[in-house]
């Protein structure tokens, strides 16, 4: 095994611990830490198998995203990812046991090649498959917009793990960075008019 | 210059322009309409690749602008999809002022009809995914509301297209890179299974149509029906190109069987849904669903005829959706002025244009005889009993929920109950919804006012339309 694989397989272990940690911390300049944390060994996965300026190109991306929701957590009241529509249990132990169970899904999915990618490394199929898996049971168990748009956030890093390699045209990269940076804009705006004091929806009989 | 570079500065200019007047709704949505409606001319009629004189200058106009390794191209292939787009953004600008939708409306709607037209002219325009998520986010921003704590609709919307936009992009990858071919039916399944995916969200197929019950019940009317005009017509124009682009899938004759099997579903369930609310803005909701579900039954029937009625149908959509969100919004507007409860029962007496308004918007959007929808719901309903009995009656179930749901809150609104005056309504305000309505009867009677142009919109598409 060569370094350039061990190091690989580091990162790769990195983004299923930082996937998991987006679903199980509560406090919201944690999880906007934690998603940085998570660009930055997405790209860094990506330099493996790409030129260093797409996987600069991503980060900053990444970069721009984080800083726009750390903006909008810091404008609004409290720092505790609520969820108080939520209907399923959202307790910690919950959380611990479903990252578990997704984490083994994950790796079972990378095992199948449901697509027919060639060229893809397996560490890099692998962090996709896990980014997916755990960014379908942040949106699964969550509707609060920082949440929701977090898992979305992950969802597509994991993607673009494989997208990028497959396709690295210049405009695709710009393209997606700008629907990264689109998106934490989008759910920023939707947490900051929730936390503004509102009224109650009329219902219109 | 290049035109596409040309639309999308004077495109951007609009939004600049009318972002400092944000609130003064008489002054933002006539800028913002005449100028939607100059870039939509403007589309139409530049001159492409040819010489020409301007002002005593020599001029020629690209029709291919290049960024970063990809084209924006305006040809006669989507010209007159892309004039529609700013042609109808002119039209709802114009009610924007009365039915006075949140304050980012006109800004991002602009920006958002800006977005959609650059996704008919990327290429390759397996690329345009990523911008119809893109509007999609536009969408959240212009349903978003103060006054609604919670935005699941808004949420979901953002979600599904997420999803969507993915399923697409791998999609148009093996379809670019696989070599698919009827020869390998396994990767064609494979495409076919993530494009259908992706185009079940972007036709909001049960049940990716979750975001538009919460949408309805959380935003203001007219900037849901802005907001499904703008994804839907892009949805069916993104269809329409995959099918003229790509000869298995138009050979694919287990698509087009699943294509109307998923327009059966959605009509019937939409229809009966509908039938089943107690809100007004519910019923507009799944009265979409089932609309949406008649526009793909037309695609389903995998003949020039069916293709161009769906196009059409897309056309007639925005006056029925634009006669039904005003009516609505304004309803509520009245109805909350005058009792301070959400009760609309005797609202034809105090606020009877905008009852006709809504009564017709529905009546025009499930095509009730002598309304805008009528011409192309009855070509179809002709085309499927010949091929598609079921299909045929399932158009029929819609009209006939429809007409009951109308009946009931007929009642509701000529109910007694309100002793008061009639709402004293602006001339203006009530020269647009009469015109509004009086269009979509207008177009009922006489379909080949819109119906020929609309269809104009895929001409370019020659495979679609040899």
């Amino acid at each position: 095994m060569t370094a350039s694989q061990v190091w690989l397989q580091v990162a790769t272990i990195g983004i299923a611990v930082t996937g998991s940690l987006l679903v199980l911390l509560d406090n919201r300049r944690l999880l906007v830490f934690t998603l940085a944390v998570q660009y930055a060994l997405v790209s860094w996965i990506i330099t493996f198998t790409l030129n260093v300026q797409v996987a600069a190109a991503k980060l900053v991306a990444g970069m721009v995203s984080c800083a726009i929701l750390f903006i909008y957590v810091r404008s609004v009241k409290g720092n505790t990812a609520d969820d108080l529509s939520r209907t399923i249990p959202f307790n910690r132990i919950f959380r611990i046991l479903a990252v578990l169970l997704v984490l083994l899904v994950g790796i079972g999915v990378s095992a199948v090649n449901l697509v027919n990618f060639e060229g893809i490394p397996s560490e890099v199929g692998l962090g996709t498959a896990l980014l997916v898996c755990l960014s379908f049971l942040h949106l699964g168990l969550c509707d609060e917009p920082l949440r929701v748009g977090i898992g979305l956030l992950t969802f597509l890093a994991g993607f673009e793990l494989t997208y990028t390699i497959l396709e690295p045209s210049l405009a695709v990269v710009g393209l997606l960075a700008c629907v990264h940076i689109g998106i934490a804009l989008v759910c920023g705006y939707l947490l900051l008019i929730r936390d503004v004091d509102q009224t109650q929806t009329r219902q219109y009989e | 210059m290049s035109v596409p570079l040309i639309i999308l500065i004077l495109t951007g200019i609009l939004a600049i322009v009318v972002l400092p007047f944000r609130g003064r709704w008489s002054l933002t949505a006539s800028i913002a309409s005449i100028g939607a409606l100059l870039i939509g001319g403007f589309t139409l009629l530049a001159t492409l690749e040819e010489p020409f004189v301007l002002l005593g200058t020599s001029l020629k106009w690209s029709s291919t602008w290049r960024l970063l390794g990809r084209s924006m191209i305006l040809d006669q292939g989507n010209r007159a999809a892309v004039a529609f787009m700013y042609l109808v953004g002119g039209l709802i600008f114009g009610g924007v002022w009365i039915a006075r939708p949140n304050r980012t409306f006109i800004f991002v709607g602009i920006i958002s009809i800006g977005v959609v037209a650059a996704s008919f002219m990327i290429q390759p325009f397996l690329f345009a995914a990523i911008f119809l998520e893109i509007t999609a986010m536009g969408a959240v921003l212009i349903l978003s509301s103060r006054e609604s704590t919670f935005q699941s609709g808004s949420v979901r919307l953002l979600v599904l297209y997420t999803f969507g936009m993915v399923a697409i992009l791998i999609a148009g990858w093996i379809l670019e890179n696989q070599g698919v071919t009827p020869a390998t039916p396994e990767l064609a399944a494979r495409a076919t299974i993530l494009l259908a995916l992706g185009f079940c969200v972007l036709m909001a197929v049960p049940p990716f149509h979750i975001w538009l019950p919460g949408t309805a019940r959380q935003s203001n009317p007219y900037a849901l029906a802005f907001v499904s005009i703008l994804l839907q017509s892009a949805g069916v124009f993104f269809l329409l190109r995959f099918l003229d682009s790509f000869v298995w899938l138009r050979e694919n004759l287990g698509l087009f069987q699943g294509i109307r099997v998923a327009a059966i579903v959605m009509i019937c369930l939409g229809s009966i849904w509908a039938l089943a609310q107690q809100s007004l803005r519910k019923i507009m909701a799944y009265a979409l669903v089932s609309d949406f579900g008649v526009t793909l039954l037309a695609i389903g029937t995998n003949t020039p005829e069916g293709f161009q009625l769906a196009i059409g149908m897309t056309g007639v959509r925005v006056i029925s959706l634009t006669v039904l969100g005003i009516g609505l919004a304004t309803l509520e507007k009245y109805t909350l002025e005058i009792k301070e409860q959400a009760s609309y029962k005797g609202a034809a007496y105090y606020s009877p244009i905008s009852v006709v308004a809504i009564l017709t918007g529905l009546l025009s959007l499930a095509g009730f005889p002598l309304s805008a929808g009528f011409p192309g719901r009855w070509a179809l309903i002709e085309t499927l009993f010949a091929t598609d009995r079921l299909a045929g009656f399932s158009v029929l179930l819609s009209l006939a929920c429809i007409g009951l749901i109308v009946l009931r809150w007929l009642r509701i609104f000529l109910s007694p109950e309100y002793e008061g005056k009639a709402v004293l309504v602006p001339l203006v305000e009530r020269g647009f919804m009469i015109s509004g309505v009086a269009f979509c009867l207008l177009l009922g009677i006489f379909p080949q006012l819109s119906y020929p142009w609309v269809v104009e919109a895929v001409a370019g598409m020659t495979q679609l339309f040899p």
